[in-house]
């Protein structure tokens, strides 16, 4: 029968049942490549580096350095799912991390306030961004590029080209500096928002929606989907992520400046990409995100340590997007011929 | 019958083009003469535009040849068919509206001299062309300061100045008035008596059998019949269009006595300007009312405004006598209605995602997102309504684009079913469906009207809508123009009703 045969990129248990282990490996190997390419990595690198790689402190930097991108991976992601892009996530950091400092040092408000202030802009540049992309009908990656470029020019105003630098409270350097665990805190942020978004979207309403929303708008519509409030709200939640992401830079740093931040949209892209070609491959999703995020924050880590020079790192990340997305399509594609 | 190759200037034998398991041409003849105008009739998924296309070198054939003057000849590209003689005009004109009409018409071949491009002789040159086209225009100004009628005629001058065998027009008249239809055509009968060989489609009869000499007709891909337009009449055209092959004798339904409910839903004087004009119609408990139309008539502009999908601009709807607001798709849903859109792939499926999430998607959007169906309820709500409609799929966590078309219109008509839904509107259900799919949609069609829901369902099948309907409305030129109940159920009495009035008579210019 026309159809039948199961050509789904991630297998089900039914046809895992009776086969056997290695040919289950070879079906779940796409769905999980990247995961174990991971885990190989991680053994790779600590038989080769035995006395720097698997440490605690080397564990430590990974986690509190990766953070922030994770945390702006997700921003990126949220619009994703709705089929949409959102790169302020990568200009909105530079002002809210200034911010963050600024409304401290410059206006003297305490840091519960000044956080709070950076979260509601956060917000707003969502909310703003959602109404370009959904009642004005601006293309996203164009609506956002320009947003995010205004956000930008507004850091440059408001620094002058000067860091912004200042006694902060330790409460604030708290945000970022504490240690639970023996871990960073940041790595507990990061696990309790991929939490709560798993959740989100694989099993409310919401993620239904959304999801709907990126693979047909129009179907969505006549499903009797508010799509119009669902990216709007994408974006929102995807700004809040940005601004929150900003003040942790913000406490990490404990400067700020124009010339900080740029440098994290990119990645902050390629985490979100690579993470549509893993768990659930076809489709961007929390967990493939994380993932994304640790593969490109465990390669480097190693390659640094090897001794590889300071531009290794956009190397590597540029190079592990095309060969995982060119891989995850050339998959797609073997799979779509043979239902033909 | 031979056909006469000596003034076939484009011929086709038996050309089959096939789209996955669709066959989208099954061995299709068609020739053209010169100094003839052949329109091609047909509707929606008949086969129209991928037989062009072919004509065109849009597309390769799967089997058969195209004759251009007798020679076998095969083109790469649109491009290719072009320097062979053939040139096509679409209904959006595809040309640069921020250049001059002169550059328009030059474009890709312009004079020059040393490299730079001889503005004034283009421009002479354009003005004379278009003079013989009756143009008397500036041609240096930009082409998008002048209307589209007139657009249209600088793209068939340039088709033509390029081609100069075949030119094939594919609705060029969708978006003209009257007069702008009217100049149109005498140009294309000043280039008929050049000796050009015109292709013409659209699906204005009026148009086809004032402007044309012969008409082929396509259905579900197969040609059904040419004919010299002056020996047929417009009831044998919409037959052709319409009808099985099977002859039209008088057929009633055998549903039109049986019993039917209370009203469940009454449309009244509802119309959007320029859309659909204002119309009553009442929807009872286990009643099945068909809607026939030719392509165009309103018949999908209908059911969008009885979906909210377009809001009407004038009417009201009541649901068990009770006035309800019906201005958006979510207003509808809530209010018990379902919609299987006309074209499954735009407006319908989500193809990335699972067979179950597109089965539990419109009754998630119905109990809005404080209420979560569980992985269990999906689960279990999907396997139900599969079983039910007996929807192919190795699982149900696979995406519903790699099922067949049949089983992805199962797939969003599981989806209505799963809202309970007390008023189902199917637009085109059965369209480019494989004939199991078909009789499966069929049945449940039947299924259903039994199980008390009122049902909307728009074909272009005229057996397969007598077959099911209690009753038949018909649409034309965007109005209802008939209601037909009893007896009158019946593909002979349809045909009548679509083609008999004819279409608006043109008051004198």
């Amino acid at each position: 029968m026309p159809g039948i045969e199961s050509n789904a990129v991630e297998p089900t248990k039914d046809e895992l049942r009776g086969l056997s282990g290695l040919q289950k490996a070879i079906r779940l190997a796409p769905t999980y490549g990247l995961v174990i390419l991971m885990v190989g990595l991680v053994i790779l690198f600590s038989v080769l580096l035995p006395n720097t790689f698997p440490t605690m402190l080397n564990l430590r930097s990974i986690l509190s350095d990766k953070a922030i991108i994770a945390l702006l991976s997700l921003a990126a992601m949220i619009p994703m799912v709705a089929g949409r892009i959102d790169l302020t996530v990568g200009y909105g950091i530079v002002l809210w991390h200034i911010l963050a400092i600024s409304l401290q040092t410059m206006y003297g408000l305490p840091w519960p306030v000044a956080v709070g202030i950076v979260l509601v802009l956060g917000v707003i540049t969502g909310f703003l961004n959602g109404l370009l992309v959904e009642v004005a009908r601006i293309d996203s990656f164009i609506a956002t590029l320009g947003t995010g470029t205004i956000l930008y020019a507004l850091a440059l105003w408001h620094t002058g080209g000067r860091q912004m630098v200042g006694q902060l409270p330790d409460a604030f350097y708290a945000i970022n500096g504490t240690f639970i665990f023996g871990l960073p805190i940041t790595a507990f942020y990061v696990m309790a928002i991929t939490l709560t978004l798993w959740i989100v979207l694989e099993y409310t309403p919401i993620g239904r929606y959304l999801y709907a929303i990126g693979a047909n708008q129009r179907a969505a519509e006549l499903n009797g989907i508010p799509t119009r409030k669902f990216v709007i709200g994408a974006f929102v939640a995807s700004g809040v992520l940005a601004a929150l992401a900003g003040v942790l830079l913000a406490s990490k740093l404990r400067i700020g400046q124009a010339s900080v931040g740029l440098e994290f949209l990119l990645p902050a892209l390629v985490g979100a990409f690579l993470g549509s070609t893993t768990i659930k491959p076809g489709r961007v999703n929390v967990w493939g995100t994380i993932v994304g995020v640790m593969i490109l924050a465990v390669g480097i880590s190693g390659i640094q340590q090897f001794g590889g020079s300071f531009w290794v790192e956009p190397l590597f990340n540029g190079t592990t997007l095309l060969i995982a997305i060119g891989i995850a399509g050339y998959a797609q594609q073997k799979k779509g011929t043979k239902s033909k | 019958m031979e056909t006469d190759s000596a003034t076939a200037v484009l011929q086709a034998r038996g050309i089959v083009k096939i789209f996955g398991q669709h066959r989208a041409l099954d061995t299709v003849d068609f020739d053209l003469r010169t100094g003839e105008v052949h329109a091609l009739l047909g509707e929606n998924g008949a086969g129209k535009s991928t037989l062009i296309k072919i004509l065109t070198g849009a597309y390769q054939p799967d089997g058969g040849e195209v004759l251009l003057q007798g020679t076998p000849v095969s083109f790469r590209d649109p491009l290719q068919a072009q320097g062979y003689g053939i040139g096509t005009v679409y209904q959006e004109v595809n040309l640069l509206p921020n250049r001059s009409v002169a550059e328009n018409l030059f474009l890709g071949h312009q004079p020059t001299r040393w490299g730079l491009i001889r503005r004034r002789e283009i421009d002479e040159r354009a003005a004379a062309l278009l003079a013989t086209y009756g143009l008397e225009i500036d041609v240096r100004a930009e082409l998008s300061e002048y209307s589209v009628a007139v657009q249209q005629i600088v793209a068939i001058a340039r088709a033509v100045e390029l081609s100069g065998k075949v030119l094939v027009l594919d609705e060029p008249t969708a978006s003209l008035d009257r007069n702008e239809v009217d100049r149109l055509f005498e140009v294309v009968e000043r280039l008929k008596s050049r000796g050009l060989g015109i292709i013409f489609i659209t699906h204005f009869l009026d148009q086809v059998f004032r402007l044309s000499d012969r008409v082929t007709i396509l259905r579900n891909g197969r040609k059904i019949g040419t004919q010299p337009l002056a020996q047929v009449s417009t009831t044998d055209v919409v037959r052709m269009m319409l009808g099985k092959d099977v002859a039209f004798d008088h057929h009633p339904t055998g549903l039109s006595g049986a019993e039917r409910g209370i009203p469940r839903v009454t449309f009244k004087g509802m119309g959007k300007a320029g859309r659909v004009a204002p119309f009553d119609l009442t929807l009872h408990e286990g009643e099945v009312v068909g809607v026939a139309g030719l392509l165009g008539s309103g018949r999908t502009e209908m059911a969008r405004l009885m979906f909210g999908v377009d809001a009407a601009d004038q009417g009201s709807v009541e649901i068990n006598g009770r006035a309800v607001a019906v201005k958006t798709p979510a207003q509808a849903v809530a209010a018990g209605f379902g919609f299987c859109p006309e074209d499954r792939k735009l407006d319908g499926i989500f193809g990335d995602l699972s067979v179950r999430e597109n089965i539990i998607i419109a009754l998630q959007a119905k109990l809005g997102w404080f209420r979560a169906l569980n992985r269990d309820e999906q689960i279990e709500l999907a396997g139900r309504y599969a079983e039910a409609l007996d929807i192919r799929a190795a699982n149900h966590d696979m995406p519903v684009k790699l099922l067949s078309g049949g089983n992805q219109q199962k797939v969003i008509l599981a989806r209505w079913l799963a809202i309970d839904p007390s008023v189902l509107i199917l637009d085109e259900p059965t369209r480019g469906i494989d004939v199991g799919a078909h009789a499966e949609i069929v049945r449940t069609i039947n299924r259903l009207r039994e199980e008390g829901l009122a049902l909307l369902v728009i074909s272009s099948e005229l057996d397969e809508v007598v077959a099911y309907s209690n009753r038949v409305v018909v649409m034309r030129d965007r109005e209802m123009v008939a209601e037909l109940t009893g007896d009158d159920v019946a593909p002979d009495v349809i045909v009548r009703a679509i083609a008999d009035h004819p279409t608006r008579q043109e008051p004198s210019a």
